[in-house]
């Protein structure tokens, strides 16, 4: 009995120690307010918006978890093909842009971009991102963690769940953006998805309530499309109105646990939204 | 205020409903008829980025058959801030003194995000002199539309859920402090999430033969699941316990 004891106690007392263990009581890197704080203060590589040549008509390319590493194939190339042959405004990504938040790996995402892609690149964060010291990396080669720019009626808007929460600074900002907006289409790229079909797994945002307050905001601001990763399962649900698309990896080593690396191509037309799935295996290059 | 208030009435209420049927002797078992067994009563503090408001918990346990129907109602309300309520009804069957099976629908609604959620937890739970411990799995209806409706199990946005609870305990000091050590996933007002976890601390008086003061404290982590761990929220619980037991005759002092 005693053993039971000691072993019970232990638990809960290792999780204190875990906790103990960071400043703040946090041994994450970096804590989600911190980063909005780095981002809507300038402290961040600018993101500079897309150029708008079409308001009304216009697509974008978006994919999730590249997990980029120098020493692994990736799938700019392929990108920056259908890009050009596409003529889209802009690429983005829903976060692990990189596997392990790396400089080098941050610095092969940069020359990967400017070798093989002529339009803007943009990424959310994730939690690969902020792997070691990821978050200086990222803020200072990639951009902010929270960001929004519009693109004719149409509002898109970085998120940043990178550390399985919102906090309540940036969900005020999100609600502040949301409200200001007139957009006729509304976008969030983020890292973690709000729900996972029939059971529950530990790869959606952690906390019940967060999760409640941003799918209040999705039905409240009549957000189209939620776009997030981090499961590498491809998955497609309606939260109420809005399409919430958790993509599959598009990674050329790191494959997804159903189909095959891949990304979408969003097309705007005026008042219509219209996607397409697209494998990279199909993508001639 | 209004709320504490009301919820101070709610509870006067129930503790005079209880004295006034005191005198009558306990049931004897495998008897159907009404019996009220205790109330509960708790304050709570959550701290976290959604919630950071002060509730009042109120639930009642009532027997009609010392088995197969003892029915627990339950209420918690936001009184800082009107926009949370949750509710419950529970029906727990005792297997024996130890064992039971326990079937709950939860519901949880907010005015002001205009949404709600219906929950259907059914578990084992087992309750040792030491060690106390649950298994069982989660039916959670999220509901966008119809959200007051607490029959509403609409499957649209619905999630399965294990849920598990274990506790150890011991008491000290003349049997009158107790403390307990535990991590859970569910209590009877809420359901955390998977990857949000952690244990609970608590240290408990056990007043009078009746009468059972604590205080709890709840820590949850999230981020385990993607190596970068936190602490999202700290909930904090005074909480008062009052079973309506038989009174003891006092023994003649010769």
């Amino acid at each position: 009995m005693k053993r039971i004891k000691i072993a019970l106690l232990g638990i809960p007392a290792l999780v204190l120690l875990l906790i103990s263990c960071g400043t703040d009581i946090n041994v994450s890197p970096s804590s989600v307010n911190d980063r909005f704080t780095d981002s809507t203060e300038g402290k961040t590589k600018r993101l500079i918006p897309p150029l708008v040549k079409d308001p009304k008509h216009f697509n974008f390319l978006w994919c999730t978890d590249m997990h980029i590493r120098t020493d692994r194939d990736d799938y700019f190339p392929e990108l920056g093909n259908y890009s050009q042959k596409h003529n889209s405004s802009f690429i983005i990504t829903s976060g692990d842009l990189t596997d392990g938040g790396e400089d080098d790996q941050y610095d092969h995402v940069i020359y990967q971009e400017n070798r093989y892609l002529l339009m803007p690149f943009y990424s959310a964060l994730g939690n690969h991102d902020l792997f070691g010291d990821g978050w200086d990396q990222f803020k200072d080669k990639i951009g902010p963690s929270v960001a929004s720019f519009k693109y004719g009626s149409n509002l898109f808007i970085i998120l940043d769940t990178a550390t399985c929460d919102v906090g309540r600074d940036q969900m005020d900002w999100l609600e502040e953006t949301l409200d200001h907006s007139d957009a006729a289409h509304k976008f969030i790229f983020t890292h973690f998805c709000l729900y996972n079909q029939a059971a529950e797994a530990p790869i959606i945002l952690c906390d019940p309530d967060e999760r409640f307050e941003l799918i209040s905001l999705l039905k409240k601001y009549d957000v189209d499309f939620y776009l997030c990763g981090h499961g590498h399962y491809a998955e497609e649900t309606k939260i109420g109105d809005t399409v919430q698309i958790q993509g599959a990896t598009a990674s050329a080593w790191n494959n997804p646990m159903n189909g095959d690396p891949e990304f979408f191509i969003f097309s705007i037309d005026g008042d219509d939204v219209d996607y397409d799935k697209e494998y990279f295996k199909d993508i001639e290059f | 205020m209004k709320k504490f208030l009301t919820g101070l009435a709610i509870l006067a209420l129930a503790t005079a409903a209880a004295y006034a049927q005191e005198e009558k002797p306990a049931q004897e078992p495998a008897q159907w008829g009404y019996q009220f067994k205790g109330i509960d009563y708790n304050w709570v503090a959550r701290s976290s980025a959604a919630l950071s408001n002060t509730y009042i918990q109120l639930s009642s346990d009532l027997s009609f058959h010392p088995t197969w129907l003892n029915l627990t109602p339950g209420l918690e309300i936001d009184f800082s801030d009107p926009g949370i309520t949750r509710y419950f009804l529970q029906e727990q069957i005792n297997l024996n003194q130890k064992n039971s099976v326990v079937l709950r629908l939860n519901h949880w609604e907010d005015q002001d995000w205009e949404i709600g959620a219906n929950f259907v937890n059914l578990y084992f739970q087992q309750i040792l002199p030491r060690l106390d411990w649950a298994l069982g799995a989660a039916y959670i209806a999220q509901l966008l539309d119809d959200w007051r409706n607490p029959l509403n199990f609409d499957d649209d946005l619905y999630q399965l859920r294990v849920l598990y609870s274990i506790g150890y305990g011991w008491k000290f000091w003349k049997n009158k402090l107790d403390f307990k050590v535990g991590a859970e996933n569910f209590t009877e007002y809420e359901n955390y999430g998977y990857d949000h976890l952690g244990p609970y601390f608590q240290l408990g008086w056990q007043v009078s033969e009746r009468t059972h003061l604590a205080a709890k404290m709840d820590l949850r982590v999230i981020g385990i699941g993607t190596a970068l761990p936190h602490l999202e929220r700290e909930t904090y619980m005074l909480l008062i316990d009052w079973r309506n037991l038989p009174k003891k005759p006092k023994t003649e002092i010769e």
